[in-house]
């Protein structure tokens, strides 16, 4: 029969124990708590460092926004300076050392392309540039019409990159975000680790599976294919007067050129209502003429196709009224763009009906097309 | 608020200090209020469905427990169930039926256009709804005294850690452990945060990265249903459901733990099952007992023969499936399960099963594959897609990508494998349970940087969300 002292001798040391799990614990929780803020903060001070040295495609963004951010209307020499930004349809449809090559006397021309991206990271994107003072001449916004119509973001890597604090409310009922994404979006914006942890990710998967930049584009989310026209149309009738308030605010030109596409893709009603918003839409090539030979996989251009576009992107510029930046030299001194001297915003001097040399009719495009020795393929 | 976004890590951060500075009273009270905020940050008209949703039933409880009419309770009790059922089935349902029953009378040939609403589903109305039915019946039976506090009971119903998506706490668990002080245990809230951190690991990394594959071979981005595609797509979502809703419970658990609570175990090891039964005894237990306490066994469960058994058995289980949603197809996943259950019965009762390891591993095999071809069902979007997956099996196209994309199912589907195994042999609850403190530490900072560095970048919300 245990005594008391037996008793006491059996509850001191569970109690002891239990005291010495319960310390142990409580080491437990600060260590892993302090664990888990040292690796929040070096993940925040190292990711841009860790990004830029294992991606490619994020040295060059970097240096193509860097680029972007220093444009001014015209460069030293003279030429008016030309931004193309858009997506992989740009980077893959025109080749950028030929455009140089053929505009280089007349042209400054400069790109800044984000993959995955559609309007809306362009137009908080565009909108935050020119907020930071770049001043490109023109601007030339390459986007395919359902792309115009998407209300999808790049996500938090946009938030990050091409949305500025004051544009948050507006990117907050513009892309329809519920409140808990808004909240991400705005952590993303202020953290560096938020912002590049995609583009991490994906070079850390390219790193460990062979072939995964193919799997990548399969198992990508690019949002619903928008291709009800009158979602197009009515998106378009709603954002490109955006466009042309934009480039009145700033005294930029910009200017919609929507890519190739193998299918119907409205293009011809955007461009009327471009031309009535007063934001010009180039349509080099109008849907199906260009065959599936010149595309590498449906959508982006092959090197043949993006030859023959390029071509087409080049006397399009070329074929550009030159007056087209009179007034930009005083939009660069401004801080919020050009102003008249009453305070009104002024408008911009493009032409009401800029046509470009290969819409009018689809019988003109197929001439101009044999001109590119479309029909050797 | 989702459990992985940042604002709920904020969130979790300042509740769980506040309430530990305050006094019991205050505890709960300022828990209800937070968790009010939590379901109104959706949308606060959900918040004022589900607080009148939990005033009517608090009221009836009373109204039951004062009683000892027989028959005005039994009134009582019908009258929540009508109340219950009927905000559900109107939000969930309606549509469902309102088409099905269109459909039926055109194959009549009576053509005519029923009402069809725009209703936007409430977060987690499922979850507290079955919640407080089985409050009401539990309160009915006389297994637990009803609540006389609103502040209790509405707590009850939403703490927020199991609000959206449960588990589904049983009132005979929860309700006590709201009524009682709580005070802050160490180890309790060290094993709260492992379990958080394992359940994002769980979520992030393994669900979330599944899902691109599961989503690209569902979707159609890996072109037509063909075998390597059907292959992809039931195995991605396997592990995808499996680890976006066993991370989901992690993280409701862990939370609870943080705050003084305990919520009852949700999964364990499913995939490891032997049995049909056996997987339902693994995989979402607080539903799968749910539907065994309050539907099986008032149906008459297995009393009243074997006829009778196999309908209770099919019954449940279809209306198991149309719980999750309001689709055929997944009255066709019950509808498979129950079958498979029933079958399994019939061949049980004919003869034992053979022992041993490999025997063990080869029914381990087959009740997943069973599972797999379940999921088919409770994955594809309608009964027209489920069949063309299914007639994928018989169709060979191979593209280039495909190595790639098993080689990426593999690594984010053997790790969470690997971890049952561990948990399975050691019965431990979550990976290094029963350790020293270093290893934990090592384990929770090893899923902080696999979270970190793999986690995809999705912004999917928890499949049971939606439920």
């Amino acid at each position: 029969m245990p005594s008391s002292t037996f008793s006491s001798e059996i509850v001191e040391p569970v109690t002891q124990t239990a005291a010495r799990s319960s310390m142990a614990a409580r080491a437990g929780i600060f260590t892993l708590l302090a664990g888990l803020a040292v690796s929040v903060v070096g993940l925040e001070v190292s990711s841009p460092r860790i990004l830029a040295h294992l991606s490619r495609t994020e040295r060059r963004i970097n240096g193509e926004m860097g680029a972007a951010s220093r444009l001014r209307p015209i460069t030293p020499d003279g030429r008016p300076t030309v931004l193309l930004a858009g997506n992989s349809l740009l980077i893959e449809g025109v080749k950028m050392d030929s455009l140089r090559v053929e505009l280089g006397r007349q042209y400054e021309v400069s790109r800044l392309v984000v993959e995955q991206t559609h309007y809306l990271d362009w137009y908080f994107g565009l909108r935050r540039l020119l907020e930071s003072g770049s001043r490109p001449g023109v601007i030339v916004l390459s986007l395919a019409t359902d792309q115009l119509a998407s209300r999808f973001t790049l996500g938090e890597s946009f938030a990050y990159r091409q949305m500025s604090t004051r544009d948050f409310p507006r990117v907050v009922r513009e892309a329809h975000l519920d409140r808990t994404t808004a909240s991400t979006y705005l952590f993303a914006h202020w953290s560096n680790w938020q912002g590049d942890k995609g583009f991490i990710r994906q070079c850390v998967m390219i790193l460990m599976i062979p072939n995964f930049r193919n799997l990548g584009g399969r198992i990508a989310d690019h949002g619903p294919h928008i291709s009800d026209p009158a979602i197009i149309l009515s998106k378009a009738q709603e954002r490109l007067p955006k466009l042309a308030e934009l480039s009145r605010n700033y005294g930029v030109r910009i200017v919609l050129l929507v890519p190739p596409t193998l299918h119907e893709d409205h293009s011809r009603e955007v461009q009327q209502i471009g031309d009535a918003a007063g934001v010009p839409v180039w349509v080099l090539s109008p849907p199906g003429e260009f065959p599936r030979e010149y595309f590498r996989d449906g959508f982006h251009l092959n090197s043949y196709g993006a030859a023959i576009y390029t071509s087409r992107l080049s006397q399009q510029l070329l074929a550009m009224p030159s007056t087209a930046c009179k007034d930009c030299d005083r939009a660069a001194a401004h801080p919020r763009g050009r102003r008249s001297a009453a305070g009104e915003l002024a408008r911009p001097d493009w032409p009401k009906r800029g046509v470009p040399p290969y819409v009018s009719r689809p019988a003109q495009s197929r001439r101009e097309s044999s001109h590119d020795e479309i029909g050797t393929r | 608020m989702l459990f992985d976004t940042p604002i709920f890590i904020f969130f979790l951060a300042a509740v769980t200090l506040a309430y530990w500075c305050l006094a019991f009273q205050q505890q709960n009270k300022f828990l209800l209020v937070a968790s009010y905020f939590f379901y109104g940050w959706w949308d606060w008209r959900f918040l004022c469905l589900m607080i009148a949703s939990t005033v009517i039933d608090y009221f009836i409880a009373i109204k039951i427990a004062d009683t000892n009419d027989r028959r005005i309770r039994r009134v009582l009790l019908i009258l929540s169930l009508v109340i219950n059922f009927s905000i559900l089935g109107f939000f969930k349902y309606f549509n469902f039926f309102a088409e099905s029953l269109a459909a039926a009378l055109s194959t009549l040939g009576v053509h005519g256009s029923l009402p069809v609403l725009r209703i936007i589903l409430p977060p987690g109305i499922s979850f507290y709804t079955f919640q407080e039915v089985a409050y009401i019946v539990d309160v009915y039976s006389g297994r637990l005294p009803a609540s006389h506090s609103f502040l209790d009971y509405g707590l009850f119903i939403s703490l927020f850690p199991h609000l959206i998506a449960g588990p589904i706490q049983r009132p005979s668990h929860l309700l006590p452990q709201v009524q009682k002080p709580r005070q802050w245990n160490s180890e309790k809230g060290f094993d709260g945060m492992l379990l958080i951190l394992e359940g994002l690991f769980r979520k992030c990394v393994i669900a979330d990265n599944c899902a691109l594959i599961a989503n690209a071979a569902f979707d159609g981005s890996f072109g037509k249903p063909s075998l390597p595609v059907v292959l992809l797509g039931m195995y991605a979502f396997a592990w995808q459901i499996y680890g976006d809703f066993s991370g989901y419970s992690s993280i409701a658990r862990g939370c609870a733990q943080l705050l003084g609570f305990h919520f009852m175990v949700n999964f364990r090891q499913p995939y490891l099952a032997e049995t049909i039964q056996d997987f339902w005894r693994r995989w979402h237990i607080s539903l799968s007992t749910w539907l065994r306490d309050y539907l099986y066994i008032p149906l008459g469960g297995s009393r009243h023969g074997e006829r009778k058994t196999y309908r209770n058995l099919l019954l449940t289980m279809l209306l198991g499936g149309l719980w999750h949603g309001a689709n055929w197809t997944f009255v066709i996943w019950g509808g498979l399960h129950g079958g498979g259950l029933a079958a399994e019965r019939k061949l049980t009762h004919q003869g034992s099963g053979r022992t041993g390891a490999l025997c063990q591993w080869l029914r381990r095999v087959f009740v997943f594959h069973v599972v797999c071809l379940a999921w088919i069902f409770f994955r594809s979007q309608s009964l027209k897609a489920a069949w063309g997956m299914l007639r994928g099996f018989t169709v060979w196209n191979w593209r280039p990508e495909f190595p790639a994309a098993f080689l990426f199912l593999a690594l984010f589907s053997v790790p969470l494998m690997l971890l049952d195994l561990y948990l399975e042999s050691s019965g431990d609850e979550y990976c290094f349970a029963s350790t020293a403190v270093r290893p934990r530490v090592a384990f929770g900072l090893a899923c902080a940087l696999v979270i970190a560095f793999l986690g995809a970048n999705q912004a999917n919300a928890f499949i049971y969300f939606q439920f």
